[in-house]
Formats: C-alpha cells, sequence, structure tokens
C-alpha cells in the first residue's frame, strides 16, 4: 500500500501494560470511522504471529478485537551472558533465585487514510488474534507470517492472502482472490464468481479444496505434481497445453504437471488451482 | 442525435475536456431516457475504474465505439504535443538534450491510467462487435482485420498498464491480457519477464511463466529465462520455469538443465521432475 499521508492519517497506537503477572492476554476493541462513508474501502493486514479473522456485514465502520498474549516460544529460561572481559568478576551471570518477568506490553497499529486502512502487528513475541468487522464491498489484503489462521466470511470484494504458517479458508466470497499457503490447506467456498479478474489459489503442499455455488461460471484449472485432483463437476478436465500444442500445427507431446481446464457452465473467467504435493478438490454446492 | 451528443458530453466531462453541463433540452431528455442514463452510469463505471459495472453497454453505444477510438486518438496526440512543447521549452531553458529517451516516450504513452481505461472500454464494444458483425465478405474481412491489429495494440496496452497494478489478480488480469497478444510485442515480454524476477504473488509468477509458452521463439530471452530458473528459490515456481524451457526452448537450453539436474545442482524435486520429462520425450 502507498504511503500514507502524515497530515490526513488516523493513527491509533495502542500500547497496553498490564501489572498482572498471571494474565498474559490482553483483549481491546476499536470501532474505526471511514473517512469517505460509502465508498470503497481498502484494507492490509500484516500480522507476524497470530490469526485473523474478517466477517463483511452491511456497515460502514470498521469494528476491530484484538487479543494479544505473549508468545513464550521455546526457550523459557534465561540466557546465560558471561560477565564483560575486563571484569575482575569471571563468573558467569545466573538467574538463580530470579523468576522470568514476561513483556505484557502490547503494540498494535492501526492507521487510516481515505478509506486505505492498514493494521499491522509485528513483534515477533506477540500473539495477535484480530477479529474484524469490515464493510462487505472491502478490499482486503492479508500477510500472516506465523500462528494461526485466516479466516473470511462474507466480503464481495477482492481479496489477496498469504498464511506460511496456517490455512486460509474462505466463505461466502465471489473474489476476485489469490491466496497462497506453504504447507496448509487453502478451503475455499465461492457464492459467485467476480469476473473483471483471474483468481488464484496455491499451496505448495497443502490442499486446495474449493466448494462453487450453482450459477459459477468459470474456467477451472488445477495442476498438481504429486497429488490428486478430486472433481465433482460434470464437465471433464481437459489438457490446456494438449490443444495449444495441435493448434500450432505442432506434433503433440507428453507433459507431466501440464495445466488441465474444465469449463464451468459454458467458461468464464480463470480459476487457477496449483499444489506441488497437496490434493486439489473441486466441489459443486448442493 | 440527440443520443450520441449526450454520449460525446459524457465522455468529454471524464476526459477532463469539457465543464459544461448539458442544455435543459437534452437534460430533460435524458431524463426520460432509461437505457441513455444505464449507458452514461456504463461509461462513468468503466472510466472512473471505482466500482464493478453494473449495466452492459447497448447496441448504440456500441455504434460510437469508432468515434471514441477517433477521439482517443486525437486526446493521444495532444499528450504527444505537449510533451514535445514541454521537451522543446526543456531544452531551450537549459541548453541541454532532452532527457525523454524513446524507452521513456514508450513507456509514458503506455502507463496514462486513461489510455488503459479507454482500452477496456473498447475491448468491450469490440467483443459486441465481434459477436454481431462477423466479416462475411472481403471488404468487410479487410476491415476486420485491420480492427483486429488496433484491438491487439491496445490490448498490449491494457496487458502493460494492469501489470503494474498493486492488485496481484489485477497483475494476474495483465497477464491473461498479454497473452491474448501473443506475446508479440517484446517490451511487453521484457515487462512480464522482469515481473517474473521480482512479482511477491507466486501465481502471478506461475502465470506469467504459463503465458511464455505463447511465444514462437525465446531469443535473447532465453539465457534470462535459464538463469531465472536456476537460480529461483520457490520450488513451484522453479520447476514451472524448468517445464517451459523443457517443452519450448533450445536444444542447447535443455541439455544445460540436464546437466544440472544430473550434477544435482537442484532441488531434489525439480531433479526428479527434470529426469521424468527426459524419460517422456523419449516414449
Amino acid at each position: 500500500m502507498k504511503k500514507l499521508s502524515t497530515t490526513l492519517s488516523l493513527v491509533l497506537v495502542a500500547m497496553l501494560s498490564s501489572s498482572f503477572q498471571i494474565v498474559n492476554a490482553a483483549e481491546k476493541n476499536y470501532s474505526l470511522a471511514l473517512s469517505k462513508p460509502g465508498e470503497p474501502v481498502s484494507i492490509e493486514i500484516e500480522v507476524y504471529r497470530g490469526s485473523v479473522t474478517l466477517l463483511g456485514y452491511k456497515g460502514d465502520t470498521i469494528e476491530i478485537t484484538a487479543k494479544t498474549s505473549v508468545f513464550s516460544g521455546k526457550n523459557d529460561v534465561l540466557k546465560k551472558v558471561k560477565a564483560p572481559k575486563n571484569s575482575t568478576n569471571d563468573q558467569a551471570r545466573s538467574n538463580k533465585g530470579l523468576k522470568s518477568v514476561k513483556s505484557q506490553s502490547m503494540r498494535l497499529e492501526i492507521e487510516e487514510d481515505n478509506n486505505d486502512v492498514e493494521i499491522s502487528s509485528e513483534l515477533s513475541n506477540q500473539h495477535v488474534d484480530l477479529v474484524i468487522k469490515v464493510p462487505q464491498r472491502s478490499s482486503i489484503e492479508v500477510e500472516l507470517h506465523k500462528g494461526g489462521d485466516i479466516n473470511i466470511d462474507g466480503i464481495s470484494g477482492s481479496l489477496e492472502l498469504e498464511a506460511y504458517g496456517g490455512m486460509i479458508e474462505a466463505k461466502n466470497i465471489s473474489g476476485p482472490i489469490v491466496a497462497e499457503t506453504g504447507r496448509t490447506d487453502i478451503v475455499v467456498n465461492f457464492s459467485g464468481f467476480d469476473k473483471s479478474s483471474p483468481s488464484s489459489l496455491t499451496s505448495h503442499m497443502g490442499n486446495v479444496d474449493i466448494t462453487l455455488a450453482k450459477k459459477v461460471a468459470a474456467n477451472v484449472n488445477v495442476q498438481t505434481y504429486q497429488g490428486e485432483i478430486f472433481s465433482g463437476l460434470d464437465k471433464d478436465f481437459v489438457v490446456i497445453d494438449e490443444i495449444k500444442k495441435n493448434k500450432k500445427g505442432k506434433k503433440q507431446k507428453i507433459v507431466l504437471g501440464g495445466i488441465m481446464q474444465a469449463k464451468v457452465n459454458g467458461g468464464g473467467q480463470a480459476l487457477s488451482l496449483t499444489s506441488y504435493s497437496g490434493n486439489l478438490y473441486i466441489r459443486m454446492a448442493k | 442525435m440527440k443520443n450520441q451528443n449526450i454520449i460525446d458530453w459524457k465522455i468529454a466531462t471524464l476526459a477532463n475536456n469539457d465543464n459544461s453541463e448539458l442544455s435543459e433540452e437534452l437534460q430533460s431528455y435524458l431524463e426520460q431516457n432509461r437505457q441513455l442514463q444505464d449507458e452514461l452510469l456504463f461509461i462513468k463505471q468503466f472510466w472512473t475504474n471505482d466500482v464493478k459495472p453494473q449495466v452492459m453497454p447497448s447496441d448504440k453505444l456500441d455504434a460510437n465505439f469508432y468515434q471514441m477510438l477517433s477521439r482517443a486518438q486525437s486526446a493521444q496526440q495532444g499528450i504527444d504535443q505537449q510533451e514535445t512543447a514541454q521537451s522543446a521549452n526543456d531544452y531551450r531553458s537549459s541548453s541541454k538534450e532532452p532527457s525523454h529517451s524513446l524507452m521513456d516516450k514508450i513507456k509514458s504513452w503506455l502507463t496514462p491510467t486513461p489510455i488503459a481505461q479507454f482500452a477496456t472500454l473498447t475491448l468491450v464494444f469490440v467483443l459486441g462487435y465481434n459477436v454481431n458483425q462477423a466479416p462475411n465478405n472481403e471488404k468487410s474481412s479487410e476491415a476486420y482485420s485491420v480492427l483486429q491489429e488496433d484491438i491487439s495494440s491496445l490490448t498490449t496496452v491494457l496487458a502493460m498498464s494492469m501489470l503494474q497494478k498493486d492488485s496481484a489478480s489485477e497483475r494476474l488480469s495483465g497477464v491473461a491480457y498479454s497473452r491474448q497478444t501473443g506475446l508479440s510485442n517484446p517490451v511487453l515480454v521484457e515487462q512480464l519477464i522482469e515481473l517474473l524476477a521480482r512479482d511477491k504473488s507466486n501465481s502471478v509468477r506461475l502465470a506469467i511463466i504459463n503465458s511464455l509458452g505463447e511465444l514462437q521463439s525465446f531469443g535473447s530471452f532465453e539465457q534470462q529465462l535459464l538463469k531465472l530458473a536456476t537460480k529461483e528459490e520457490n520450488l513451484l515456481v522453479q520447476i514451472e520455469l524448468c517445464r517451459l524451457l523443457l517443452n519450448y526452448g533450445s536444444v542447447e537450453v535443455k541439455d544445460l538443465l540436464t546437466e544440472q539436474a544430473n550434477q544435482q545442482q537442484l532441488k531434489p524435486e525439480v531433479q526428479e521432475f527434470i529426469k521424468a520429462q527426459s524419460v517422456a520425450s523419449y516414449i
């Protein structure tokens, strides 16, 4: 997203400190009014560790619920630090008799400028679970590095989703959607299908599972190298590389891992599903 | 004629060439003509690109295609003249060579948003043209060929503009439009390969690789593609690059890739893929 203007931007920085040693979680709600109600909304979210749930609704504000907790990680014990070389005390520092004090601060940044909204939590030792209600028409971009999943429900704008650790699940959407995971699944339920731009779902080692509403018209492209493809479509998949070669008058050749395509309801905009070792599931809604 | 005048006024208004308001007579005519209102809404939605058009163009709107094409060309000539005048002024004031290189000129021509938006509009009209006016004699066939060339140029402009968008799905559209042109424009191919090297979306990169299969020959781009293939970190992208080169590359490149696979310089999965391809080619 472009650099936001400092004069017009609304910046909310939450810095919460808790004095409760035993409570590791903090929860906070924000209601963010848009600069231009009724106009297109663009929301960009980047979370280092946690989960993101986005719910489309008919309102015109952005309702954010953020629940954070300190990520304890694997190394709970303080590292022993050697004393400086010129120190007369050559004993290594010890944590004997001390207890670990976890940081209780929370940092979540929310910026809005002319309906462009940025929400970010980039601290590596903070786990944040975001539940955000957004106008249905919003265009969404989410990048989640570690932790949980990305869940989307009822958003009609464009979606650009990346989850490196968790899975991506989207329902009641029409796209266009471009989503990518590493080892986890992508599950998408299309209630319609946008004709303006192509959609693409890519998982390197996870499964890609889509369900299409009966009215959806699309060219569904599938490609997996080591996985399997399961289709509930009444149309067969055809290798499109092979068709292209025939058109150019070249001799036919076996192509491993080539793209196959099925035209659903006469065909339409492209919907590509790709995985290296995961399975691809294409279902029609009942 | 009133329809025509109102549509012309709307286009001029959108292009910021005309700030005047409609006459009372035309305004009254417009208020009574629901179809024309839909057409104006369609033009506005497409031009401003804010929302998806909710209405489709009618036959009357379709008939205005050539006039709008002419209008766009005139507008473009105006831009070129302004640039030339500006360059001349720069030259006089600084006594130095104008800084616009040929490539800058091409890029500046190809990137203005209104031109890309017009190209989008044009494609819609052409769709109607293709459906409704298929050539049935020599004369119309010739006109059809000319139109096809115009469309290819406009599609190239549109593709190059879309490839620069922030949204990955719009860049995917750019790749799809690139494919429609048959990749006959080397500047477009160059832009695609540049995007292939740096785009953060692997979906876009995979789509680009797939579209490059449309090239009749990789020519000077082959070495770039080989370099990208051998250095690529993403498994899926690397396999697809290898598949592209093994299917459509020169014998030398295929041998180089096979050699790299044999010497285990590539990821194990890629080595396995290349070996499987080699076996398949002997079948």
